[in-house]
């Protein structure tokens, strides 16, 4: 009855749920994947656990839930302590990150500890504590995270281009929520989307780092928590992404310079146009950065950078976003100068030369995306969990090294003529 | 995953030779290569013994403007900055108080050009004017960013009130003014002194095995800098520090430490910062959270040749709110820890140890860093869990720690005290 009212309702507000891609999965037996990425070189032994319960599985009057689920699992009682002051007792550590299409935790314990700190997870999967003060403590802080987010002009304007591009499902929610939404949160919320999307089917793990006594059972003893049937529907809308050839989306925020964000259509990981795409958001973005304001010694963050770009890849369908940060220099400038590198990079083929330069930092871009255990078990299980492959970021690198100046042409003309503008204007400030 | 590992120290005594004569990569001080045929990145990294604002009359961000401009410079091909660059990798260059680091992470195939490639300009360096001006609009970004950080600016007073005389009472960023007042020769001077092989300490990590980069640094040694160890004098009382941040409120403490050579002793520091402070679930960050939750603490014990330093930094309030919470928990660790507590954080702190460890970068820096103050074996990258470092962690009690504590923590500390600058203070101060 309840499953009832909530289809009308949502059927109402222009949302439908999705069923299953195949719906005869439902049916199967499910079981987590399990991925070894373990290295005799690593200092610490790690694991990256998926879990279907992204973003897309929220309702949007409910904007928060999955933050709210994953920071309760967090503060969940093992043996009368929270879990993640447990395992840093134990000699480790687990943090979460709620995405479109997934929520991940990453665990990560020297060697020797690390089977425990496995346990310690297992056992709050599998008792979590969802009750009233639990789930205030949670909303209370995913709240606190959810306002800081809203003071990042980058993340708001991320999310502008996002809400656009995956317009179709609750994937494009803020990852934190907003501060209503999550006032209404209940304790039953919470245990639904935990019983739904907490479960082994699309569940992936990934071991990672040093091989530590008892890993292998460890990660069995994970994957026995995990139900072994599929999650629940994702959150769909009628709302269908628009296609004009470019629009402009204008909000406003507490902070103390102008963000604009650029957002383009882009092949997920997997797709024959990947690799073209993925050298040309490294091309743009060092054109730019390089044009506008040339650091010497190049080590800022993302959000410090005046100019960049990213490739949003984490979900289906994916977008690459070239941004300009008004604190550094003249925003409108910045969006000027990508015009014109795309209108070079879309009128005439590079020379074997620049192509050289483009795909090596293409290559280097990709290999800094993997530098710690963290990113490279979320990179393996992001790439297996989209269909690309666990191995994808080694045939990436292969594709990368055969891109022709053809391909970046004909991608450049393709992908990164239309686009989306979200501006992001400090409160009073005028477009 | 097949991945072989080799650690190399490699003992050859190297004769020093004149600053005239030395052709790059001839010699050396000390070269540390730790190999990993798995690793897909590498860094390239050049340690030089110099203080950071250089050796003759103090001049704050010397050293730093002097390594930005060789990287500029385009000398006998483009500059290194730019070669970094084109083979996908990135380039960082620190100054400390002691040393400068220059740090080149790189797909790991390019790993000997670069190592090549940065030896050569270092050790033989082609400053050009224009390279000197492109450096000087470069730190003058970083030193406006440094101005408005209220990290750097506790940091920056806490040292320069901790001590008396030496390379740690000056900033390694200067102000803008007195970036300006740097000149070309200077720098030329600067970088022939500092820069030489025989001052050099050459660090890889992740690169491929064999002797390709060994062959980029010329060969193997392990000599020490030719520069001696630089020594700070710490003040007997030092004086408080109070200013302005239009970043906003922050408050910090400094303690002198012990030296690296009493490495029980500095590893007993270690630990306590680690419990004061790591993550969120040291008790000063844990009292914080419960009383002054606006309020935000890092901090670190940073090993040095003599004195170390024991750093305590507080942001978002400087109520004296905080201060009661932090001398509460410097009190509280003069007394030795219930056993139980003590090995919970004990496995906490070698946790956060090896953690910090996992990039080749991290790896470079830590191996670096121990062999410019004067001690390589100690790093905790070395040997792993059977090296110096860790059998030392393993070794310490909570009585021997509550002892260091008391030694080093009931001496008077240096305070700085930053109070937010109000709209109009800050306008004001831009107009200046």
């Amino acid at each position: 009855m309840k499953a009832w009212l909530l289809a009308v309702a949502l059927a109402a507000a222009g949302l439908l749920p999705a069923p299953p891609a195949d719906a005869a999965a439902a049916l199967a037996v499910a079981a987590p994947r399990i991925i070894d990425l373990t290295s005799e070189s690593a200092p610490v032994t790690a694991m990256q656990v998926f879990v279907p319960a992204g973003l897309d599985r929220q309702p949007r009057n409910r904007s928060g839930l999955a933050a709210v689920v994953a920071q309760a699992l967090l503060e969940t009682p093992v043996h009368g302590t929270p879990l993640e002051l447990a395992a840093a007792l134990s000699g480790g550590s687990i943090t979460y990150t709620v995405e479109g299409q997934e929520t991940h935790f990453y665990l990560e314990a020297a060697p020797s500890n690390f089977a425990a700190v496995a346990v310690l997870f297992a056992s709050a999967l599998t008792h979590p504590d969802f009750g009233a003060p639990a789930l205030e403590r949670a909303a209370a802080y995913v709240t606190q995270r959810a306002l800081a987010a809203s003071r990042d002009g980058l993340g708001v304007g991320a999310q502008m281009v996002r809400s656009v591009y995956l317009a179709k499902t609750s994937a494009a929610l803020p990852a934190w929520g907003s501060a209503p939404a999550i006032a209404q949160i209940t304790p039953v919320d919470a245990a639904d989307f935990f019983r739904e999307n907490y479960v082994a089917g699309g569940a992936i793990i990934v071991g990672a780092g040093a091989a530590a006594p008892g890993l292998q059972e460890a990660e069995r003893t994970v994957a026995a928590a995990l139900p072994d049937r599929h999650a629940g529907w994702v959150v769909v809308s009628s709302q269908l992404p628009v296609k004009a050839s470019s629009r402009e989306i204008v909000t406003h925020r507490d902070i103390a310079a102008t963000w604009i964000v650029l957002g383009y259509d882009a092949p997920a990981p997997g797709a024959p146009d990947f690799a073209p795409v993925f050298v040309l958001e490294s091309l743009i973005g060092h054109a730019v950065g390089r044009g506008l304001a040339p650091p010497l010694v190049p080590t800022p963050t993302a959000a410090e950078m005046p100019v960049g770009s990213l490739y949003f890849y984490d979900t289906v369908p994916s977008a690459v976003i070239v941004y300009a940060n008004g604190a550094g220099g003249d925003p409108a400038l910045a969006v000027r100068t990508v015009a014109s590198v795309v209108d070079t990079l879309a009128a005439g083929p590079l020379t074997q030369v620049e192509l050289g330069l483009a795909k090596a930092q293409a290559r280097g871009n990709l290999l800094f995306e993997s530098a710690t255990l963290a990113d490279r078990s979320w990179l393996a299980g992001n790439f297996a969990r989209e269909g690309a492959g666990a191995d994808y970021e080694e045939r990436l690198l292969a594709a990368i090294s055969r891109v022709t100046p053809a391909q970046l042409q004909a991608a450049a003309k393709r992908y990164f003529t239309r686009y989306t503008t979200a501006v992001v204007l400090p409160r009073g400030a005028r477009p | 995953m097949i991945c072989r590992l080799c650690s190399a120290v490699l003992a050859l005594a190297v004769a020093a030779a004149p600053l005239a004569g030395a052709a790059a990569g001839e010699h050396p001080a000390r070269t540390i290569v730790r190999s990993a045929s798995s690793a897909r990145l590498s860094a390239v990294e050049l340690w030089f013994r110099a203080p950071s604002a250089g050796f003759a009359e103090p001049l704050a961000g010397l050293a730093q403007l002097t390594a930005e401009s060789v990287a500029a410079s385009a000398g006998r091909r483009e500059p290194l900055a730019v070669l970094v660059q084109d083979v996908g990798g990135r380039l960082q260059i620190t100054t400390f108080p002691d040393a400068v680091q220059i740090t080149a992470v790189v797909p790991a195939a390019a790993a000997a050009e670069i190592a090549r490639a940065a030896f050569y300009d270092y050790v033989r360096p082609t400053l050009t004017p224009d390279g000197f001006k492109r450096a000087r609009e470069s730190v003058a970004v970083e030193a406006a960013a440094a101005g408005a950080d209220p990290d750097a600016q506790l940091r920056a007073r806490l040292f320069g009130a901790l001590f008396e005389r030496g390379p740690d009472r000056y900033a390694a960023l200067p102000a803008v003014q007195q970036l300006d007042a740097i000149t070309y020769p200077e720098v030329v001077a600067f970088a022939k002194r500092a820069f030489r092989a025989e001052n050099t300490i050459a660090v890889v990590t992740g690169a491929p095995a064999g002797d390709a980069v060994m062959r980029a640094f010329g060969g193997q040694a392990a000599g020490v800098p030719a520069e001696a160890a630089l020594i700070s004098v710490p003040a007997s009382a030092p004086p408080n520090s109070e200013g302005e941040s239009a970043a906003g409120p922050a408050f910090g403490m400094a303690f002198a430490g012990p030296p690296i050579e009493d490495q029980r002793a500095a590893t007993a520091m270690d630990f306590l910062a680690d419990y004061l402070l790591g993550g969120r679930y040291g008790s000063i960050s844990r009292a914080l959270r419960a009383q002054v939750p606006d309020a935000d603490a890092v901090g670190q014990f940073i090993t040095l040749h003599d004195p170390g330093i024991l750093l305590l930094e507080v942001t978002g309030d400087a109520s004296p709110a905080v201060r009661d919470v932090v001398e509460h928990a410097l009190a509280a660790v003069q007394r030795p820890l219930e056993t139980q507590a003590f090995e919970a954080a004990r496995r906490e702190y070698i946790y956060h140890v090896l953690r910090d460890l996992q990039s080749v970068q991290a790896q470079a820096d830590n191996l670096g860093w121990y062999a410019v103050e004067g001690s390589p074996e100690y790093a905790p990258l070395n040997g792993g869990e059977q090296g110096e470092y860790l059998t030392l962690a393993r070794s310490l009690t909570p009585e021997y720690v509550a002892e260091i504590a008391r030694k080093y923590l009931r001496a008077v500390p240096a305070v700085a005290t930053l109070s937010a600058q109000t709209p109009a203070q800050a306008s004001g101060a831009g107009a200046r």
